[in-house]
């Protein structure tokens, strides 16, 4: 701001927005992010723009996060920790969507729920947390990230802030995104599975937009519907 | 005026009135600086590629074009939507939603065009036309290529488009879960009359855009956006109107609606979302992959370094030497602008405000200074042009600094500004039918008699997500139940200390009471009906409305769409009475 101010001195009135114009991003250079250099650091992949990070999956493999679970995919991807379930029932949330979403699960999309209590979450015991939880045996991996730094980058790419997987969180999202389109968003881990479950399709390819038009909403008033919206069917 | 008196007030509420001094020497408060720095964004270091400003036609966009009720097939189905026959539809609209190429300036690379959302090949789409008693119906088909196939790769082909803020059906309000994916099609009946049938509850600038769940930011960047203008007896779209009551406000060609909207490119010109992915670029050098320049992208905000008006960047206007009404939007996605008409860059000229989110005020302000404008936010000003000599160079000038990462204001003002268009005055006298009123829309009666609940809605920022309440966006909780016929009191405090939101909430109009425990003062511009409230950190605003009419879902949010996407939102409904919460 200051350099831009000196940069611009003495340039006035109608001049003032050319150079402006030409000045902006030849200056703040400076300002560059302390806190943000290791992201800075870290490599990006792909049009999510993902960093990259060694995970050891609930088998005990070790992976890569992004090159082998995350690209090329559609993913639905969420942090949990099994303490927390008790007060937190994410990983039964997502049960419910996984059964919502029928054949399209494992298949078009695939779930990725990273452990933020790296330490006590170890592979044997996701293993068993999933299979209580009733987890498919496709589809879905429990993984915790090996390294504090990688996991960081992660944390912060995907919530784009400075942030800390929380163990005690009682609020979060679930991060879904479209890798190679590069379409990512994410939505509140409490909404309806029925709602996550139609959230997550719009992500997913198909449908065609050039034939006969079809009729989305509003459905008729006396129509039976979701409760949360006013589509058809 | 105004403005300045609110910033001093929201620094000094913040309790982090931190002074710098500015360029001018002038001490001015810092509205929020806390948030931890360090995010820069991507134009930093890969800036939209330059351009000559002020060399590009303003885009005026056309108005929409009825087409008779028989092109709609299948036709409008009245058991679809609240009250249909009551507000028959007498205008009939299709609308399609498609990917464009659009140029943002006759310079290179962008000559060539950016791909973006439109509506019927343009953006912002057309402009509605509308009177009141006169209700409407859209059809909005999509067109937008399935996901994978657009040349967009960073927004949803998917639209729930809501008009703001327009008292209609909840079921053609844009509820953000009522989409219409590729292929599909929604039907929206616009009824066309003021709340409660209350002539003060008219209503003039209005405005559409997409609201989809979880992608509203980066539909409404990549385009979705466009006017709809209400008018009556009294706004009657005549300046020559013979009718007594006729307000004869300048119109036509002389009536400019002007849309605002930052965006960023890369070097081919193409549009890059620097925030959740983002379109590849050229540049290459930053060695980021090929494809965003930056990792830093941040649920703040998003800040574009080209500074757009009806999607042209710097336009120019020709203007003759009259009176025009122009009406301001900010089209967002998050910065704030402070703005004014100045001939030297810097110092306002005198001009006259006419309405406040888009409803006319009991009387024109006729103002010498800046006005704050944050995203959603409008107002309708009339500059009288003839008072300038031909060949006279006037700028739309923005003065406020905005965060780097889009939280806010930085509540420093620039030095130079930010020239975001130039009018330039042509021609001899000209004779002018227009006027300013002396007296226009008074506000509706305030009654505490009719109020049923008052209700504390609380912003914060948890951990990367923003909320109120304590809670994120569902659209399947109902977060308050309103009763039909009644009337509240909400009090909306940012408990934040970085962020100011423009939180805005649909379907009718409310009263501000109190901001920060003063009450508005009567003839000031925020003494009238409002659809957005600038809550500032720590900044406590207290409001009055109704709720009529109608029954259902609509939402309350924070119109930094980044935030709303994040997912600072309600939904609350209006219920029969006795069946609230
Ligand atoms: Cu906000």
């Amino acid at each position: 701001m200051n350099d831009r101010r000196k940069f611009l001195k003495g340039v006035s009135g109608a001049a003032a927005g050319l150079a402006a114009t030409a000045a902006v991003g030849a200056v703040q250079q400076g300002s560059t992010a302390k806190k943000g250099a290791k992201l800075t650091r870290a490599k990006l992949y792909g049009r999510a723009q993902l960093p990259e990070a060694m995970v050891e999956t609930m088998d005990g493999k070790r992976l890569h996060l992004y090159a082998d679970l995350i690209r090329g995919k559609a993913v639905v991807l969420n942090y949990m920790a099994i303490d927390n379930e008790a007060r937190f029932p994410i990983t039964a949330k997502l049960v419910e969507i996984a059964k919502k979403l029928g054949p399209r699960f494992g298949k078009d999309v695939q779930f990725i729920s990273i452990t933020s209590d790296a330490v006590r979450d170890t592979p044997a015991r996701l293993r068993a947390f999933a299979r209580k939880m009733g987890v498919p045996d496709h589809g879905w991996q429990f993984v915790r990230v090996l390294s504090e730094e990688e996991g960081a980058v992660l944390a912060m790419r995907l919530y784009r802030h400075h942030r800390k997987p929380d163990p005690h969180t009682r609020l979060d999202a679930m991060h879904y995104g479209n890798e190679p389109v590069g379409l990512w968003g994410l939505f509140p881990s409490s909404i309806a599975a029925d709602d996550a479950v139609l959230r997550i399709r719009s992500i997913l390819p198909g449908g065609r937009s050039d034939g006969e038009m079809r009729r989305a909403g509003p459905r008729k008033l006396d129509e039976a519907g979701l409760p949360f919206n006013h589509r058809v069917g | 005026m105004v403005s300045r008196r609110d910033t001093l007030k929201l620094g000094a509420a913040a309790g982090a009135a931190l002074l710098t001094k500015s360029a001018a020497g002038q001490m001015i408060p810092q509205s929020g600086l806390v948030f931890p720095d360090g995010y820069t964004p991507s134009w930093v270091d890969n800036p939209s590629p330059p351009v000559r400003p002020f060399t590009t036609p303003l885009f005026r966009m056309p108005n929409a074009k009825p087409v008779p009720r028989s092109a709609l097939n299948p036709p409008p189905d009245p058991a679809r939507h609240q009250r249909f026959h009551e507000f028959e539809p007498k205008k009939f609209y299709i609308q399609t939603l498609q990917e464009i190429l659009w140029a943002y300036h006759v310079d290179p690379p962008y000559n060539r065009g950016s791909w973006s959302y439109g509506f019927d090949g343009i953006t912002p789409g057309q402009t509605f036309i509308t009177n009141y008693g006169e209700p409407l119906f859209v059809r909005r088909l999509n067109r937008l290529p399935p996901v994978g196939m657009g040349k967009v790769a960073w927004a949803l082909p998917s639209f729930s488009i809501h008009t703001h803020n327009g008292h209609q059906a909840s079921e053609s309000d844009g509820f953000p879960a009522d989409f219409a994916d590729p292929g599909e099609y929604w039907d929206h009946h616009y009824p066309s009359f003021p709340a409660g049938f209350d002539p003060t509850e008219v209503m003039s600038t209005l405005w559409y855009h997409d609201h989809r769940l979880d992608f509203t930011a980066t539909n409404v960047y990549a385009g979705f956006s466009g006017f709809f203008l209400a008018f009556d007896d009294r706004d009657s779209n005549n300046e020559n109107d013979r009718n007594p009551q006729a307000f004869r406000l300048p119109s036509g060609k002389y009536d400019v609606p002007l849309i605002l909207h930052d965006v960023q490119f890369d070097q081919d010109g193409q549009v890059v979302w620097d925030f959740v992915g983002s379109h590849p670029t050229t540049s290459g050098e930053a060695g980021h992959g090929g494809y965003g320049p930056n990792p830093f992208y941040t649920v703040n905000g998003m800040i574009g370094d080209r500074f757009t008006v009806n999607r042209i960047i710097q336009p120019y206007f020709k203007v003759e030497r009259r009176k025009y009404r122009l009406r301001l939007l900010n089209g967002g996605p998050s910065r704030f602008y402070s703005l004014a008409f100045t001939k030297d860059g810097k110092t306002p000229e005198t001009v006259y405000i006419i309405s406040n989110d888009g409803n006319l005020l009991p009387h024109p302000i006729e103002t010498k200074d800046y006005f704050d404008i944050w995203p959603a936010n409008r107002y309708d000003i009339i500059v009288d042009f003839s008072k300038y000599r031909e060949g006279d160079q006037i700028y739309l000038t923005n003065r406020l600094e905005e965060r780097d990462d889009g939280a806010g204001a930085t509540g420093r003002y620039l030095d130079p500004t930010n020239l975001l268009m130039r009018f330039d005055v042509v021609g001899g006298r000209v004779e002018d039918p227009s006027r300013i009123p002396d007296r226009m829309i008074e506000r509706p009666k305030i009654d505490l008699s009719e109020v049923k609940r008052e209700r504390l809605f609380v912003f914060d920022y948890t951990n990367g997500l923003f909320t109120i309440n304590g809670r994120l966006m569902d659209p399947n909780r109902i977060d308050a139940a309103i009763e039909q016929g009644t009337a509240e009191i909400w009090t909306l405090r940012n408990d934040g200390d970085a962020w100011g939101h423009p939180i805005h909430t649909h379907f009718e109009e409310f009263q501000i009471i109190e901001v920060n425990g003063k009450p508005v003062p009567p003839g000031s511009m925020k003494w009238g009906r409002k659809d957005v409230v600038q809550l500032g950190p720590g900044d406590e605003v207290k409001f009055f409305g109704r709720w009529r009419d109608f029954f259902g879902k609509y939402v309350m949010h924070c119109h930094n769409v980044v935030h709303e996407d994040h997912a600072m939102m309600i939904r609350w409904d209006i219920v029969e009475p006795g069946t609230g919460f």
